[in-house]
């Protein structure tokens, strides 16, 4: 061995670490499996109009003050919130595509019960339309 | 003829001495050779509870992310290693990152449970199964599409993603 070239010996080496570096494996065995992914729709079953109300998720905060309406933050021009006082606080929407507001909504609102509802699309507004019990 | 039974008589003595002598020689001459038994035990390995499907709902463009989880039993040989695998090549610090044809999602497993935590698994049998849990992990948020079957704002995965767990030992 002390006659080998420098480069035998290198050889020599990388062989035998090679070798150790081998998992001597004496058998495998296996299984086979599937994997499945479903991917939900966030929206699906929501109808929302990018253009005209607002961003989806767009989050408004009602600011109170000794239990009585102070403000908005957040309220966009095209989906606004009106606070009323009766004998529960009530804030109302108005679903408009131009943000105007349509009509007076405040003789038409009392305590009750939601039982169903449904959103009525016109030519130049879409609506909510609710029955109420009580 | 009175002759003949002498000779008859000490023939016999001669007989019965010679037994005496030899019986107590027979036990004197025992040798013994001692000899050694060598068994070769092969270790072996076997999956005694094939890997079940892992089946994962991801909400699309969630942050949050999702796992799902199944497990594979080996049974092997006593003191024998073996080491568990996947099929794909090891990321970072799991296997993949897949992708789901029928989704585009991305997804990564391990074997700690988690899907995104060590790759490959380093166990000593003990002669009875030894559960593995497999972990499968989609990391949101991602933004997927449907090749499959939407229905109600589901989209089901027609065609799972094939794997393989090998056991080496």
């Amino acid at each position: 061995m002390s006659g080998l070239h420098p480069s035998q010996y290198l050889l020599a080496c990388t062989f035998m670490m090679s070798v150790w570096a081998t998992p001597a494996f004496a058998g495998t065995a296996q299984t086979s499996f599937a994997v499945k992914i479903n991917l939900l729709d966030p929206n699906f079953a929501l109808c929302r109009s990018t253009s005209s109300i607002g961003i989806f998720g767009a989050a408004v905060t009602v600011f109170c003050s000794t239990g009585t309406f102070s403000g908005y933050s957040d309220n966009d021009p095209k989906l606004p919130w009106t606070a009323m006082q009766d004998s529960t606080y009530r804030f109302v929407t108005q679903i408009s595509r131009s943000g105007e507001t349509l009509g007076t909504v405040d003789s038409y609102t009392g305590g009750g019960t939601v039982t169903s509802w449904r959103v009525i699309k016109l030519a130049n507004r879409d609506y909510l339309e609710m029955m109420v019990h009580w | 003829m009175k002759s003949f039974q002498i000779k008859k008589l000490a023939a016999s003595t001669i007989a019965a001495a010679t037994f005496v002598v030899m019986t107590p020689a027979a036990q004197a001459a025992n040798v013994s050779s001692a000899f050694n038994v060598n068994i070769n035990l092969t270790p072996a390995c076997s999956v005694s509870t094939a890997a079940g499907n892992i089946t994962m709902t991801y909400i699309d463009n969630d942050p949050a992310g999702v796992t799902g989880t199944s497990t594979v039993g080996v049974t092997c040989t006593s003191g024998a290693p073996y080491t568990l695998s996947l099929d794909g090549l090891i990321g970072l610090g799991a296997y993949g990152p897949f992708a789901d044809a029928e989704t585009g999602l991305n997804y990564t497993m391990s074997f700690d449970g988690t899907g995104v935590g060590g790759a490959d698994v380093a166990l000593v049998g003990s002669g009875v199964e030894i559960v593995t849990t497999i972990g499968a992990n989609i990391a949101g948020p991602q933004s997927g599409i449907c090749n499959g079957n939407m229905v109600a704002g589901v989209c089901t995965s027609l065609v799972p993603e094939a794997h393989t767990v090998f056991v080496n030992y």
